[in-house]
């Protein structure tokens, strides 16, 4: 990937979207050198991309991050996130309430204790950043809605969901994520309904981001519906959900966000499954004419995995088919330097493109 | 006159000392009638190629020819009581595998004539699902094809096959693997790990 060059100005707003490898991070800074990261994926050597670009424009992750959030515990945003609060051990950290319900983590204990499985139980990462916590001094903070999570100088960080009633959905959910007696741990195929997923609204000054994690729209309508909630609006908009239709609600465009802002968005595949769909980059960019995405769905991984002909041949013969769960890694950055008349200004990297430019693709 | 030994069957038996060079005759005799018995003895049990492997074999048990074995003619003793190892069957050419490739996988989604599947490569020493598989159900024994669900984990095996007749042949298996249960010690174990959790987050 191009060189990610020098870090902001002291008093510039950044917010870097890095794509695939494999799932999403933010990285933020919101002046005065304080970084907040907002999930985490890896690199295609198993690296968090999120330390690797803080120290790719010079910084020490250790001392610049101050504030870490795991926003839901899908595992394509929750990779190498123990790894993150290890290397960030200053930083605080925060999540949505499930850390702090008994029923959840002896459930991830007895899940991934003694696992035998090389992947793991599916709540490894949540295990390990776990046991992390527990070691640490600083007590990790519970998102919510309308609650505010962090501030520091002129920057204030609120979490606008979950709901009191998308946390008990979310619990019923989980309930029979405890295994009984006797039966064998296999892998728990998906931890949680998104609509339980942490949004994000982080203000500096008169510049606010809008980071809508993979909340979905009955998350949304609920956070619309809500008076407590912080009404400006944002100028940069993470879209949620890969730009998943589930996940639109246009009133959130509407109401909460300046007009044509600047959105940006991470692809996802699965089972032949892909998003943006081509109908969701339409629907994007029928509400702003500046999206942008870390790379297209479609775009094969470089370095795709060489094997012996003959098992190349064998599998082709099975029937079966493999891909790369990885798409070509991208970054999109947006800088914006305060004055009277602010404006983002989008850098793309890697295989990141304008969103319109990845339906050619 | 010479000492005389018996056998545990009474069988009387000539023990020559060692210096009895004299008594050439008895020797020769004694020498000849061991041979036989040990020709006897392989022919009813059928194992031995030459007469004297029985003597040769460290297995026979109570084959007391300890003279003849080592070349000395002065042997002075036999049991008649001979246990000879049992006939070894001839071992055929074992079928060998030789595997190119192997993966674990965890199912994500099962279908109705497929399932989708993240791999780990174990081949290439991968510790995080690299890939996506979507694999046909015809692809499982029956037993596993039945009971193949979401979360189910697998190993993917892929080599070749080398018969005891030599040929070889492609095989592809895929086997799900039945990881531990959980216990009830594992229960008590977790709830008490999730109290001092949330003793130790401060809530």
């Amino acid at each position: 990937m191009t060189e990610a060059g020098t870090p902001p100005e002291e008093r510039e707003f950044e917010l870097t979207l890095l794509g695939p490898g494999y799932g999403e991070s933010i990285v933020l800074h919101v002046g005065d050198g304080v970084w907040i990261l907002v999930d985490s994926c890896l690199d295609t050597d198993g690296t968090p991309r999120a330390l690797r670009y803080l120290e790719s424009i010079g910084l020490d992750p250790a001392r610049a991050v101050a504030l870490i959030v795991a926003t839901h515990w899908h595992d394509d945003h929750i990779r190498g996130m123990a790894r993150l609060v290890e290397a960030c051990d200053r930083a605080a950290f925060c999540c949505a309430g499930a850390l702090c319900q008994k029923e959840f983590l002896a459930a991830v204990h007895a899940l991934e204790g003694r696992h035998l499985s090389v992947n793991g139980s599916g709540v490894r990462e949540i295990y390990r950043v776990v046991t992390r916590l527990r070691k640490a001094v600083a007590k990790p903070t519970f998102a919510h809605a309308n609650r505010r999570i962090f501030g520091r100088g002129g920057c204030e960080v609120w979490s606008l969901s979950p709901s009191d009633a998308a946390f008990q959905r979310f619990l019923a959910a989980i309930g029979g994520l405890l295994p009984r007696a006797g039966r064998t741990k296999n892998r728990i195929p998906g931890l949680s309904p998104n609509e339980a997923a942490v949004a994000l609204r982080v203000e500096t000054g008169d510049t606010a981001v809008l980071l809508g994690s993979d909340l979905e729209k009955p998350g949304w309508i609920e956070i619309l519906e809500s008076e407590a909630r912080p009404d400006s609006r944002a100028s940069a908009f993470k879209v949620p959900h890969h730009g998943s239709k589930g996940a639109h609600e246009p009133e959130v465009w509407r109401r909460m966000l300046d007009p044509d802002p600047v959105a940006v968005l991470t692809p996802w595949r699965r089972g032949g499954h892909s998003l943006p769909s081509r109908d969701d980059v339409r629907r994007i960019l029928s509400c702003t004419s500046n999206a942008y995405v870390t790379g297209s769905p479609g775009a094969p991984a470089p370095g795709r995995t060489r094997r012996n002909n003959m098992v190349e041949r064998t599998i082709r013969e099975s029937g079966a088919s493999l891909r790369s769960l990885a798409t070509a890694p991208g970054m999109v950055r947006l800088r914006r330097s305060p004055g009277p008349r602010p404006r983002w200004r989008a850098e793309k990297f890697g295989a990141a493109c304008h969103l319109e430019d990845s339906l050619g693709r | 006159m010479p000492p005389v030994a018996r056998s545990t069957a009474g069988e009387r038996i000539d023990a020559l000392g060692p210096h009895r060079s004299s008594d050439t005759d008895a020797t020769a005799e004694t020498f000849l009638r061991d041979v036989k018995e040990a020709i006897r003895l392989t022919l009813e049990h059928g194992t031995a190629a030459h007469p004297t492997a029985a003597m040769r074999d460290p297995n026979v048990k109570g084959t007391v020819l300890p003279g003849l074995a080592r070349g000395n003619r002065n042997a002075s003793r036999l049991s008649p009581v001979v246990n000879l190892p049992p006939p070894r069957p001839r071992r055929a050419p074992a079928a060998s595998f030789h595997a190119l490739q192997e993966w674990e996988g965890y199912v994500v989604e099962r279908r109705a004539a497929d399932f989708v599947a993240h791999l780990t490569d174990l081949t290439a020493g991968a510790s995080y699902e690299q890939e996506e598989a979507i694999i046909p159900l015809t692809e499982l024994s029956d037993h596993d094809a039945a009971r193949i669900a979401d979360g189910s984990v697998f190993r993917w095996v892929i080599g070749y096959e080398r018969s005891p007749a030599g040929t070889k042949k492609r095989v592809s298996q895929i086997v799900l693997r039945d990881l531990p249960a959980v216990t009830e010690a594992d229960l008590r174990d977790s709830e008490e790990w999730a109290r001092e959790t949330i003793r130790a987050l401060g809530r």
